[in-house]
């Protein structure tokens, strides 16, 4: 529909555009921390500092903060080290089920927390596949089946592929294999447009059958493909719907700016969680 | 029952009579409304309704009778009141130019009950300067304090912190749902076939409702009755003409007049050769007519009809020729949109003391985008055409009627009362498409029915000589979905003279809407949607309190008013909402329960009288809004919370040759939701792929720079054997300040990341030739 948007080109035509700057006072950054957990995964946080809005360079990088890990009573569980460039890393894992608290200080900024909650992984039951096979690539529409639990739940469906592909390039021949990994958008109509994230708020508590779509390149060798149910929490769940919106809105002028969701006292940015479930396909 | 106590006559023991007809211009036959009528001995009055007629009952006993309005000789008669008396009158026009462009009303502001009340004379809003030197009656109700004008050029109405939905806007007393022209640079309103505008701000009299902020009523010329007259003018962007005479003189009569741009005329050229062979354009057209027929003196038949579309349009055909065949394509795309407003109406004296008013209406308003592609592919041995058809259409339709009586029973007491009845349905958006194999598939919102009931009762007191009372009550119910509303809104205004030239004045109105406009631009958009309160969302409520004081000084008129609205269950878009999205219901695109908070002074210093006149006025507001799923649920500020807002209008006329006038305007910029920072996002599963996150500290954190304007206009009159011409030149924007219309991140020719705001128009001139005959 963003076709609609040349309204605007109109109205902007018929009078004359005239363009001048506007200015924006720089603020103080703010701290950054940016984590989504896993109980399949060791815990990663990453601390970097907000830019002012018209800075052209990625320079939001904060040395020397100390990440505390903590559980609900807010006892200490663990301090990450900082081997990679921005993460802040542990060997321990999260667990599913549990509840725990983050805690970041960096000189020079107020100390920033926040809490989230790690869910269960959400078993998938049966996955119906239809394919319609192309020149080179491949339509398939999957309706995964999984049974969802009786309070509110939040989901999002990934796919992943492993396969061989054989390109040409000055050297002749080569084959490699790849692993990509991307979002299951769903049909529009079920559920909140183009967006992978969805909520139960249509089969609360009982058996789900989620139709989705994706396609393929045919030209490679398939070795494996999973469907990926991953079961969000509350405050990823917010935070990818927004961020998704976002992404999706920003330069139409029509839209609302949004404004994406952040869970970080003191702070921005997403303290969330996830656990995952892969179904093969044959 | 307190309310009703206070509404109950103030009656005496003497005699009474009435006396009553309609007051009309002597040229024409057109009723005078709101023209006053004064019994100097009693020093008690009334007022004409919006079809000329007026009641005054007084005690037997002689009178001195003064009928005035503005504009016009006043007339005075004397004699002794013995029983029920008809005096129709007839009041001459003051020459044109000797009377320079007058105020508000006849009556001085102090008199006058009825607050935040504003009417301008026809002749004084053609007199001040227009953009492009198209006259706009909604872009002069801008420059009066409490009313805001939204974006650059725009028509929209923002009154003392309210939306442009909640503006009750009446043609011949029919709601006219969208009065835009050009994505809102120009109103539907054509100035030549107006009789009256009026506004009101606060303190609405029960007769009103529907809305929560404002009252537009503007009334069409009823046509001349006495001999046929035309006017008409050829400007920068369009070309109008109005004829008006009797069918019959002094019984029947007929008003037609026309407008349409040319500029797709003009351009078509330009843009033929431009895009090889390809049509676009723009234009909009309105048609008014009136017919009016006195039956005998107590009745009287009116039928109306408004009809107006605005059209935007591409149309391109071409064709190709690969592997021996041939593919002719044809594309046609655009929108279009308008109203069409009709109403028939019957006036009845029922008896001296009581008139009587039923009018039927039927309004529709429709948006339409339509897209149709054709391919004709023809080979040696065959030819086969594709089709794809689309449209989308929006809107609201209205049938009504309305019965409302007059009442004067006594020298202290008048009454209006009424009902009315609406049957709206609602289009709140359907897709329709079509191709060559498939049948019409229909996607999209299917429509809704709703009506909606009002009854009013409105009584206007005299207590003594110092005390005017305005207290009634309006109730209304609306039924949709399965779903029924009511409301009982209370309305109180009164005034208290401290002296002969000084008011103190004080009013209380409840206000319920039982529709609501879904709107994310704010530039008087045709995609803008009207849809009704349902079972999940509430109709709008307002409160409003005012109060202030009117003096009279001289020639001059000052009043200073002061008002507390709050207002609740307002709707507003969910974040990133898209305006149109058909697969999504709209009432799941907006948050609702929002609540609405507007306060501030107004200050209005007028000049009626005199070779210059016109008004400064000044407005410091201030106007928030809470949504519990919006801004983390705290207050913010509305776009169009504007602190400061000044106007200058003022016209001088030199001779009967010759004037001039000016506006200046000046506005706090309007809120905008601009980032502060940005930072980077988090995504587990694509650890390569990080995007950046705008971050807005909360909602409208920013203002744009302060918009200011001057506008211009000199008019040349002259003589002619066959009537009258006038030459306007107009300039808009005389310093061609560049006010903001939106701010965009964006990336300037250097390629560097900048806020970029963008202005609309610079200095324009116009030249417009009127005529009149």
């Amino acid at each position: 529909m963003k076709r609609y948007n040349w309204i605007l080109i109109l109205v902007l035509i018929t009078g004359c555009q005239l363009v001048v700057d506007f200015e924006i006072p720089i603020d103080k950054p703010k701290l950054v921390l940016n984590a989504i957990l896993n109980p399949d995964s060791t815990w990663n946080v990453s601390v970097t500092q907000s830019r002012h809005i018209l800075d052209e360079f990625s320079a939001g990088y904060v040395p020397n903060a100390v990440v505390t890990i903590m559980d609900e009573n807010d006892i200490v569980i663990s301090t990450l080290d900082q081997p990679g460039f921005r993460e802040y890393r542990s060997d321990l894992k999260p667990q599913a089920g549990k509840i725990y608290k983050v805690k970041v200080e960096v000189q020079g900024f107020e100390p920033v927390s926040a809490l989230t909650n790690i869910p269960q992984p959400m078993p998938i039951t049966a996955v119906k596949i239809d394919t319609v096979l192309n020149d080179d690539y491949a339509d398939v529409t999957a309706e995964i089946t999984f049974t969802d639990p009786p309070e509110k739940n939040y989901y999002q469906l990934y796919v992943s592929t492993k396969m061989i592909v054989q390109y040409w390039n000055s050297n002749g021949t080569r084959a490699d294999t790849i692993n990509y990994l991307h979002p299951l958008y769903l049909y529009k109509s079920e559920f909140e447009e183009s967006t992978s994230v969805f909520n139960d708020f249509k089969f609360n508590g009982a058996t789900a059958k989620i139709k989705a779509r994706f396609s393929y390149w045919t030209r490679g060798t398939i070795l494996k493909q999973q469907i990926i149910l991953l079961h969000l929490n509350e405050a990823y769940y917010k935070y990818e719907l927004t961020r998704n919106l976002q992404e999706r809105t920003t330069g139409d002028p029509f839209a609302q700016p949004v404004q994406v969701f952040s869970n970080i006292t003191n702070g921005i940015g997403i303290f969330a969680a996830c656990a995952g479930y892969s179904f093969e396909l044959d | 029952m307190r309310i009703w106590l206070l509404l109950l006559p103030v009656l005496s023991f003497a005699q009474k009579h009435t006396i009553n007809g309609f007051i009309k211009d002597a040229e024409s036959g057109e009723s005078l409304i709101s023209a006053t009528i004064l019994n100097l001995k009693s020093k008690s009055g009334a007022t004409s309704n919006t079809h000329g007629f007026y009641s005054l009952t007084q005690n037997q006993d002689s009178v001195l009778l003064v009928y005035s309005y503005v504009g016009y000789q006043p007339q005075t008669i004397r004699f002794i009141l013995k029983s029920d008396t008809t005096i129709s009158i007839m009041l001459a026009p003051v020459l044109l130019n000797e009377i320079v462009v007058e105020g508000t009303r006849a009556d001085p502001i102090h008199e006058v009950t009825q607050m935040s009340s504003v009417s301008i004379p026809i002749d004084q809003i053609k007199a001040l300067p227009a953009l492009m030197g198209e006259v706009d009656v909604l872009k002069i109700l801008q420059l009066i304090p409490g009313v805001q004008s939204g974006n650059e050029g725009s028509s929209g109405l923002y009154v003392r912190g309210g939306g442009p939905d909640q503006n009750l806007i009446l043609l011949d007393g029919v709601p006219v749902y969208n009065v835009a022209h050009l994505f809102g640079f120009f109103s539907v309103f054509n100035a030549d076939a107006l009789n009256h505008v009026e506004m009101i701000k606060g303190g609405f009299p029960a007769r009103y409702g529907g809305r929560l902020s404002s009252v537009i009523d503007i009334n069409m010329k009823d046509g001349n009755m006495k001999e046929v007259k035309g006017e008409g003018s050829i400007g920068l962007i369009a070309a109008k003409a109005t004829v008006e005479g009797p069918i019959q003189k002094d019984k029947t009569s007929f008003l037609i007049s026309a407008r349409r741009t040319y500029i797709d005329i003009l351009a078509r050229p330009i843009i033929k050769s431009a895009s090889e062979g390809g049509k676009a354009g723009y234009y909009f057209y309105d048609v008014n007519l009136k017919l009016n027929h006195i039956i005998n003196p107590k009745n009287r038949v009116y039928a109306s009809l408004y009809m107006g579309d605005d059209k935007a349009y591409s149309r391109f055909k071409d064709y190709y020729i690969n592997n021996n065949e041939r593919t002719d394509y044809e594309e046609e795309f655009g929108l279009k949109w308008g109203n069409i407003i009709t109403a028939l109406r019957w006036n009845r004296v029922l008896n001296p003391k009581l008139f009587a008013n039923l009018t039927s209406t039927y309004s529709r308003y429709r948006f339409d985008v339509f897209g149709d592609y054709k391919e004709t592919i023809t080979s040696p041995t065959s030819t086969q055409t594709e089709r794809y058809k689309n449209q989308y259409i929006s809107g609201i339709e209205d049938l009504a009627t309305k019965i409302d009586f007059d009442w004067s029973p006594a020298p202290n007491y008048q009454a209006r009362f009424g009902i009315h009845a609406i049957n709206h349905t609602f289009s709140p958006g359907v897709f329709s498409f079509r191709t060559t194999e498939a049948r019409d598939s229909v996607v999209g919102n299917p429509n809704i029915l709703g009506n909606e009931f009002a009854a009013y009762m409105e009584n206007n007191l005299s207590l003594g000589r110092s005390l005017k009372i305005n207290a009634g009550v309006h109730v209304s119910a609306f039924r949709v979905e399965k779903t029924t509303y009511s409301s009982f809104q209370p309305r109180i205004a009164a005034s208290y003279h401290l002296n002969h030239a000084f008011t103190v004045k004080a009013s209380y109105a409840s206000m319920v809407q039982f529709i609501h406009l879904l709107t994310n631009a704010g530039l008087g958009l045709p995609t803008d949607l009207w849809v009704p309160a349902t079972a999940s969302i509430k109709p709008q409520q307002a409160n409003q309190f005012a109060a202030g004081v009117a003096k009279t000084y001289k020639s001059f008129e000052f009043t200073l008013e002061g008002y507390y609205k709050t207002m609740n269950n307002l709707i507003e878009y969910k974040d990133g909402a898209s305006y149109i999205n058909l697969e999504q219901d709209w009432q799941d695109k907006v948050v609702t329960g929002g609540k609405g908070e507007a306060y501030g002074i107004e200050l209005l210093a007028q000049k009626k009288k005199g070779k210059v006149s016109g008004w400064v006025g000044y407005t410091l507001a201030w106007n928030n809004r809470q949504f519990d799923d919006l801004n983390k649920a705290r207050w913010f500020p509305y776009k169009y919370d504007r602190r400061h807002d000044i106007s200058i209008a003022l016209t001088h006329t030199w001779n009967t040759r010759m004037d001039f006038s000016m506006a200046w305007v000046f506005g706090t910029g309007n809120a905008i939701t601009l980032p502060t920072l940005q930072y980077q996002s988090q995504n587990p599963f694509v650890p390569y792929y990080t995007s950046d996150i705008r971050y807005y500290e909360s909602r409208n954190n920013f203002r744009m720079k302060n918009y200011h304007r001057l506008d211009l206009s000199f008019s040349f009159w002259k003589d002619k054997k066959w009537g009258q011409r006038k030459w306007t030149l107009g300039v808009y924007n005389a310093y061609s300040r560049l006010n903001p219309f939106f701010v965009d991140l964006s990336y300037d020719k250097n390629g560097k990341k900048k806020f970029i705001q963008y202005s609309l128009f610079p200095i324009i001139p116009s030249l417009t030739y009127s005529f009149k005959f």
